[in-house]
Formats: C-alpha cells, structure tokens, sequence
C-alpha cells in the first residue's frame, strides 16, 4: 500500500521532459516519506522550512511499512499531497530524502538522507517485549538504546 | 542504514547516542524540535485558542493525552475518560482527549467514536487525529492527563499543570525525559476526586524545577529548529538557503470543531447546590449516567431530568423534571400534574418560561413559581434556574454562580387559586 492512484510519475517536475511542462521550476527535488499517518503529520513540520521557496518541489511517498497504514491515503489526498509510489520513488534520484520514522528499506531511496524523531525526542523502545516488564535486567544492555534512536 | 544526517532534538541525545551507537555521532546534527518551538510561539495567543475551541469565557480546558498501546492512556485506563466528564462540573470544563492516530487508525475512527460514544453525549471534544488541532489543544490547556506518549512531554513542557493516568514503563527508554517525566508527575489516585488532584497539580505547577528542568530536555535549541534544519537541508542539497530568515510561526487556529450529533434529550444530571457564607447559590452540574464509584465530588446532590428521558433510573428518582412545553390547549398546571404522575420521585416540574430565558416551575404540592434571569442568562437557562428554584425556596432575588460566573434570578411565587386556567402564550 498504498499507491494513492498514482502508479506512474504523475509530477510534472520528475519527468525528463519537465522543462515543458511544469510552471515553476524547480531545481532541487525532495522526498518525504511517510510510514503511517502519525509519521506523515510529524514530517509536514519537518518540512516547514522550505515554505516559500519555489526553488524546491516537495514529492512524498510511503514506505508500506507500517502497521498503521490505514488512513494514509486519506490523508495524503485531504492535505494534496504530492505523491508517487514507493516502486517510483526507488527508481528516481532527489537531492534530499526526510523521513520521521525508521522503518521500511530507506537505505534503497537514491538521496541524502535525513532522518528524525516522530515524536517529542527519542523516548520509546520499538521491539521490547512486553513480558520483559522489569526493565532493570536490562541495564547495561546497549542495543535497545541503539534501537530508540536508529535502526 | 547510513543515513547523511540524524537529527537530534537534544544535545543529551548525542551523549545517549555515543554510549549506543558511537560510530552515528559524526551524523548528528541537533537542530531542536520544530514542533515545540511552534507551541511556544502559539502560547501569546492562547486566548484566541481557546476562543476557536468553543470555550467560553470561565470554563477550563482539560486534555486528554493517548499515545497508542496497551500501557496507552486509553489502553491500561479508558475509565479516566469517564471519570474526568463524571468527576467535573460539566457547565465549567470542557474535556478533550488528544488521541495518537494509530489507535485511530489500528482500530478505526468509528470503532474508537462508538467505545467514546457515551463520553461524546456528554461533551468530551475528539478532535480528529490527521489535524494539528491537539497543538491548539495543549497552548489552550489549563491541566493534562497523560501518559507516556509525546503530547505529554510537550504539555508538562509549555509549563501545563497536570497528572498520569498510565504510564509503560515497559516500552520508555530508561534514562530518557520521558522515563523522568514518568518519575516527576503524580499518578491519578482512584480515591480523590479527580479536580481537587488538579488542583493540587496546578498549585505545585509553578516553580517546580524538576519539571522545568524536564522540559527543558525537549529542545536544546529553542526557537531555532527551523533555522537550523534548513540550514541542514539546504546544505546537504547544495543550494543557497533563501534570505528571509526561517522563524518558528504559531500553529493555526482550528476551525470551528464539527458539532457532534446529539439526541433531543440532554442528559441527566446531577446538581450539587451550596450556598455560601454571602447566600450566594454554587451551582454544579455533572452527567448523571458517568456516574461511577463516587470520589467524594457529589455530597449532597439533587437529579435533573428531562422529561422523555428513556432511563427508568432517572426517570423515576429524578428531584427535578424539566418539562415539555404543555400540549396545545393544556395549561402548564395540568401538564405538571401530569408530569407527576409520570415521575414519582419529582418534586419541582420546570417549563421554559414565555420570555426567552424565563422559567415557570411547579412544585408537587401546588406551588406556581414565576423566575426570569435579570441580565444575562447562564448556558442551560432552564436547568439552572430549575436547580436554583429547587434549592432555595425563599427569596425574590436569588445570586447564582455557575462555572465561576455569577447571575441573579428574580422570582414571584404564587400560591392558592387563581392561575390554574391560565394557558401558555402561542
């Protein structure tokens, strides 16, 4: 998931002939990805600082990773959201890849990456068992710290 | 994974970062938390949020923070939301539940609205979880109820007063500000009633270093994430960054909420009358159908219902019935004995007056009570005045405080003959 109707390159900036088409004109591409919905609203403020700058198109993508995928098509539409699928994105190069969230296969996307937090910090392990529940036994256990801050 | 850069919100992360994964440091780049640094710039304004919030002038805002997860908020403790609308006066908060979009969309909005259902009908705000409106929420706060989620961090952060009602330690990072947090606030006590540990909260808010301390660990970088990330994203682009500097703006105002659809009948309540020193009437209402193990918030209360009300419970018990205006050709004696007849435990039958906020009232035993609001009506006219009329039977001027506002409700009492044939204008 999910392809949100656009199989195809369908933004005028990526094609080899975008000279033709496109209003702006843009000389540097970024991607956003998106992993869920909670990722997705995390990245627009990451995104933030490109506002006004018509010298950057913004594309986003989803790296069908998640859990939570449910909604994001919605929102992806609601907020018109540029967006190409995951099988498109890998076979384009941009200037710049941000993602909020660590999961799915970023290391294939073609671009500097830029990861951050989706949350306020680093805070939560991903893949703590729940019957570990004491967490003392785990101290000096360095992989789960490993883990809360980069795959 | 090699990422170009990881983006640290906290220089105390680059410390956790080198004991984890020292071979990322030379990645790292702190550039703050844009999300933070715009909550701070929203808070000159909090007024205006609260104002598109639909709070009135008086009423207190509470959140509701959930992140997802069985040691989620909602996970390990739904009940909280029914204990925050049953526990406080419902004419003076609101309650909002900040809700993590993957219980959203892990269970589906309509799933969570129907578990939500009775505390929607009783006016808890759920905004939906793809909108910024949770950043409004937290600037608007007077006090949280959190848990281990980010909203959390971010209302103790803006300085907000509040508790936790859960809390997973099993999944925080020992050592985080989180794992702190989680060691700094005070759980919510199932035994007290739940605005008397907000107010406690709030009377140790100010001052308290720990937290400051705390919330000072979600950005090293004050109101500078958006120029420190562009000066990252540009620089790793290969481009000039734009000469207008990059600032941290306020969060939009939020439109106005969709009202929830609601039944005809208000709900039930249960008022809790106390007259001060000065003979002033204090005015409490709280949904009678939340009602739980009680905490000590309802002393000495009367029941309000409406008349068509389809629970027996509070049909048959209710002191007060606010009555359906008379049938065409009834007069309003007649349809209060009727109103007796159907609701054995009433005492004062209330009907909406001629004048817009005005009230007629019948009491079982005859009595015909006139009352009009002298200036300004309070939300709810009827009800309120109904309580009012209820609780103190004497006096031509009765001084009524409801959710910190005061009105004064003028009253003619009638007795005897008279006024049995008298018919509703219209």
């Amino acid at each position: 998931m999910p392809d949100a109707g656009a199989s195809r390159v369908s933004y005028v900036p990526l094609r080899n002939d975008a000279a033709r088409w496109t209003t702006a004109s843009p000389v540097r591409t970024v991607l956003g990805v998106i992993h869920n919905v909670t990722s997705a609203t995390r990245l627009l403020d990451l995104l933030e600082p490109f506002e006004g700058d018509p010298r950057v198109q913004v594309v986003f993508t989803c790296t069908g990773s998640s859990a939570f995928e449910a909604g994001i098509r919605e929102f992806t539409t609601a907020r018109e959201l540029p967006y190409i699928s995951w099988e498109t994105a890998l076979g384009e190069k941009f200037d710049l890849a941000v993602s909020s969230s660590r999961g799915g296969e970023l290391q294939k996307i073609d671009a500097p990456l830029v990861g951050a937090p989706h949350g306020a910090g680093y805070n939560k392990y991903l893949h703590r068992k729940p019957e570990t529940g004491n967490r003392k036994p785990e101290t000096g256990n360095r992989k789960p710290e490993v883990r809360s801050l980069w795959p | 994974m090699i990422p170009s850069a990881i983006v640290l919100s906290h220089d105390e992360q680059r410390e956790r970062l080198r004991r984890g994964c020292p071979e990322a440091v030379p990645l790292s780049v702190v550039a703050g938390d844009p999300c933070m640094d715009r909550l701070r710039a929203s808070l000159p304004f909090r007024e205006e949020y609260r104002a598109a919030l639909g709070l009135r002038p008086g009423q207190k805002l509470l959140v509701l923070t959930s992140t997802w997860g069985p040691y989620s908020l909602l996970g390990a403790n739904m009940d909280l939301v029914r204990r925050a609308l049953a526990e406080l006066p419902s004419d003076e908060y609101r309650v909002l539940a900040a809700v993590h979009p993957n219980v959203w969309y892990g269970h589906g909005g309509w799933q969570l609205r129907a578990w939500l259902a009775p505390f929607l009908r009783s006016g808890l705000i759920l905004p939906s979880p793809e909108t910024d409106v949770w950043k409004a929420a937290l600037v608007a706060a007077d006090a949280f109820v959190g848990d281990h989620g980010s909203l959390t961090l971010y209302a103790a952060a803006l300085g907000v007063p509040g508790l936790l009602g859960a809390f997973g330690e099993e999944v925080v990072a020992q050592g985080s500000p989180m794992d702190r947090l989680g060691a700094a606030l005070e759980r919510v006590a199932p035994d007290v009633p739940l605005e008397r540990q907000l107010a406690r909260a709030a009377a140790g808010r100010a001052g308290d270093e720990r937290l400051d301390g705390i919330g000072a660990l979600v950005t090293s970088r004050p109101m500078r994430s958006a120029e420190l990330l562009r000066r990252l994203y540009y620089s790793r682009m290969e481009l000039s960054e734009p000469e207008q500097p990059a600032v941290p703006r306020p969060v939009a105002l939020p439109l106005p909420l969709p009202a929830e659809r609601h039944e005809p009948v208000p709900p039930a309540a249960y008022a809790d009358a106390r007259t001060t020193a000065g003979g002033r009437l204090e005015l409490r209402r709280y949904p009678a159908g939340l009602q739980g193990a009680l905490t000590g918030h309802l002393p000495d209360p009367h029941l309000v219902a409406a008349e068509g009300e389809p629970d027996p419970r509070w049909s048959r018990t209710a002191d007060i019935v606010l009555a359906r205006p008379p049938a065409p050709g009834e007069t309003f004696r007649e349809a209060a004995e009727r109103v007796f007849r159907g609701h054995p435990g009433c005492w004062l039958a209330a009907f909406a007056g001629e004048g817009a906020d005005g009230c007629v009232a019948f009491t079982r035993d005859g009595g015909r009570t006139t009352a009009r609001w002298a200036g300004a009506a309070p939300p709810h006219a009827v009800a309120v005045a109904a309580s009012a009329l209820y609780t103190m039977p004497d006096g031509d001027r009765l001084a009524v405080t409801v959710a910190g506002s005061s009105f004064v409700l003028e009253r003619r009492t009638e007795h005897g003959a008279g006024h049995g044939t008298e018919r509703p204008a219209g």
